[in-house]
């Protein structure tokens, strides 16, 4: 018997040839059934942003404004879609402030197995940190046990959430690089907690690419 | 912590590196807004104000709810608790308005709440239309405060909120999921009322453990509907389902009901099974349906069967309270897997409204069991009490 780490509900893993050498579920049947619908399939989505596209749509137009604006990253890593029990667990964890979810999400999260130099969380700024006693990002990868560096900081700005994408377009950068690590020749990954237009993440390459690092790929837990 | 939970499990404690130090929250009532040690809570004082409480009803009450309605206006007035066993499409509703208008004149805060949501919405619309000069606050799901919370009709959660506020409390439907699993909530009413109030507990089908936790105080059983005929009695069929096929036997059942002009619900308690049947008999009939909790259109499903859009309805255990509407029939699916109570609610669909007072209930069954005929049993019980009371006619 087993308790369930998303809905408290005492589930028994089968014992049999195909579970001995795995390790033990965290999760109940039926919360997996939850995750594994809101799976992200890489079929009809941009090689590289993972958007989906129309059927006549060929290039990513999402990456080709971009691309206008930024040099783009070189791939996009992530597992789930922002949609049914994704978008529920991330809005209780954000908005009401249930840090006991970064365990759940830690649990289901899986950073790319390339090898990287670095793996830098996408910073808030620090006044909502402090309104939210926690850092949704850094949270979650403290519970995955991942070595990373808090390299950048963010000015205030508004909630992203609540601009439309012009809006989000016009801002101005809000990162700064505060600490002096040589990223000449690096592999980075940086990590946020969801992807809807890539402005922030491109915002935290350009200030990021003055320190002419080699690959840059992003991991984030909804899409 | 605004849910008085005691239970270590719900309490999560982190390291927060912002604000270096340690945080603990309740994750128990976190959906009302979180409660931790850094945030501090604005608390407004309980006050109580008069207004008159006048209400409009459209009829008279029947003998039956003019009795039930003296002895709640009674116990409000000596702040004494009941609880009103009756019987389902009594008219409990109604019964409760002279009491709340005794109440607000007084100045005493009213609360009626319950464990449904569903329940509270149409309690709210037929409580609305009553008292149209009142200031009713209706809080569910992201319906917020717009008066000062002296009358209020809400889900029971709501109560987390308020503490030490109400002197009457009316709980309808106290037997409904969660209420029944959950004890802690029985605390939140506890917690939310006056040094003087009055609990008014409101069900047609009090559990065993219900009539223990609520021995103190009276049972008013009410065993007659306000129309004054008896509870349609549940008929038991004999029916193997097989949900990968169509099955002449309730084919024929179902073609006749609509040859009669008749709505039906079509219970079952699995909503896998329920949706494998709804495949097989989608094609035979124009008007059919299935509705369970996980479905996104409902609320929308279950209107347009009120508006008679479809006739046969295939649904899980979601409609089996507060649903009201005129010709309806049940059939019941493997009726052998129902609890009693959940069979008796199911049984109280039919024959709710003046114009149609009697209808079909039938029980498939693959063997009959105790709980059915604990269910039929009751039935029946309630309708010869009425009969020596002289509150139904026939």
């Amino acid at each position: 018997m087993t308790k369930c780490i998303q809905c408290q509900a005492t589930y028994i893993e089968p014992f049999n040839a195909k579970t001995f050498y795995k390790k033990a579920s965290k999760f109940c049947d039926s919360c997996l059934g939850l995750w594994h619908k809101a799976k992200l399939s890489s079929e009809n989505r941009c090689q590289r942003c993972l958007k989906r596209l129309d059927i006549n749509e060929t290039a990513c137009l999402d990456c080709k404004y971009l691309a206008s604006k930024f040099k783009l990253m070189h791939q996009l890593y992530c597992n789930y879609q922002y949609q049914g029990i994704v978008k529920q667990l991330l809005h209780e964890y954000k908005f009401m402030k249930d840090v006991a979810l970064a365990e759940v999400l830690a649990a289901q999260m899986q950073l790319p197995k390339m090898k990287y130099d670095y793996v830098i969380p996408i910073p808030s700024s620090r006044e909502r940190d402090q309104a939210r006693t926690f850092n949704p990002v850094t949270c979650v990868l403290d519970h995955m046990n991942v070595v990373y560096e808090s390299l950048l900081i963010a000015k205030v700005r508004p909630k992203q959430s609540v601009l439309g994408k012009l809006h989000r377009a016009e801002l101005t950068n809000p990162f700064e690089i505060v600490q002096n690590i040589d990223l000449e020749n690096k592999n980075i990954l940086l990590v946020d907690d969801i992807y809807t237009t890539g402005l922030t993440v491109h915002n935290a390459l350009a200030t990021l690419l003055v320190r002419k690092i080699r690959k840059f790929d992003v991991f984030t837990f909804a899409r | 912590m605004q849910c008085h939970t005691n239970q270590p499990s719900h309490y999560y404690k982190y390291y927060s590196e912002v604000l270096n130090k340690y945080i603990v929250y309740c994750r128990n009532c976190i959906n009302l807004g979180r409660m931790d040690n850094v945030h501090s809570v604005f608390i407004t004082a309980s006050r109580n104000c008069v207004s008159p409480g006048t209400f409009q009803l459209q009829f008279d009450l029947s003998e039956q709810q003019s009795y039930a309605s003296n002895e709640i206006l009674a116990a409000t007035k000596a702040f004494r608790s009941k609880l009103l066993y009756a019987v389902t499409g009594a008219g409990k509703t109604e019964m409760i308005f002279e009491a709340i208008q005794y109440a607000r004149s007084q100045g005493y805060n009213v609360a009626v709440v319950s464990p449904r949501v569903d329940v509270v919405i149409e309690v709210s619309m037929r409580i609305t239309e009553a008292f149209q000069q009142e200031d009713i606050d209706v809080l569910y799901q992201g319906h917020g405060q717009k008066y000062n919370g002296h009358f209020i009709v809400a889900t029971i959660h709501q109560l987390y909120r308020f503490k030490r506020h109400f002197n009457l409390i009316i709980v309808d439907e106290v037997d409904a999921f969660p209420l029944d699993i959950d004890p802690s909530l029985f605390e939140a009413v506890k917690h939310a009322s006056n040094k003087h109030c009055s609990h008014i507990y409101m069900t047609a089908t009090p559990s065993k453990n219900l009539l223990q936790r609520l021995n103190y105080i009276d049972v008013i059983v009410l065993p007659a509907r306000f129309h004054r005929h008896s509870l349609p009695i549940p008929h038991f069929k004999y029916f193997n389902l097989k949900p990968h096929q169509i099955q002449r036997k309730l084919l024929n059942i179902l073609r006749k009901q609509i040859t009669n002009q008749r709505y039906t619900l079509v219970f079952f308690n699995n909503i896998q099974l329920m949706k494998e049947t709804y495949n097989q008999y989608k094609t035979r009939f124009k008007s059919i349906t299935y509705v369970h909790s996980d479905d996104v259109y409902r609320l929308e499903k279950v209107k347009d069967l009120r508006n008679g859009k479809y006739q046969i309805v295939f649904t899980t255990t979601i409609l089996e309270r507060g649903f009201t509407m005129a010709n309806l029939d049940v059939i019941v699916c493997n009726s052998h897997n129902f609890s009693t109570n959940a069979l008796i609610q199911i049984a109280g669909r039919v024959g709710r409204k003046r114009e149609d007072p009697s209808g079909l209930v039938l029980f498939l069954h693959e063997g009959i069991t105790f709980k059915m005929l604990q269910a039929r049993k009751n039935i029946k019980r309630m309708n010869q009490l009425a009969r020596e009371k002289g509150w139904i006619d026939d």
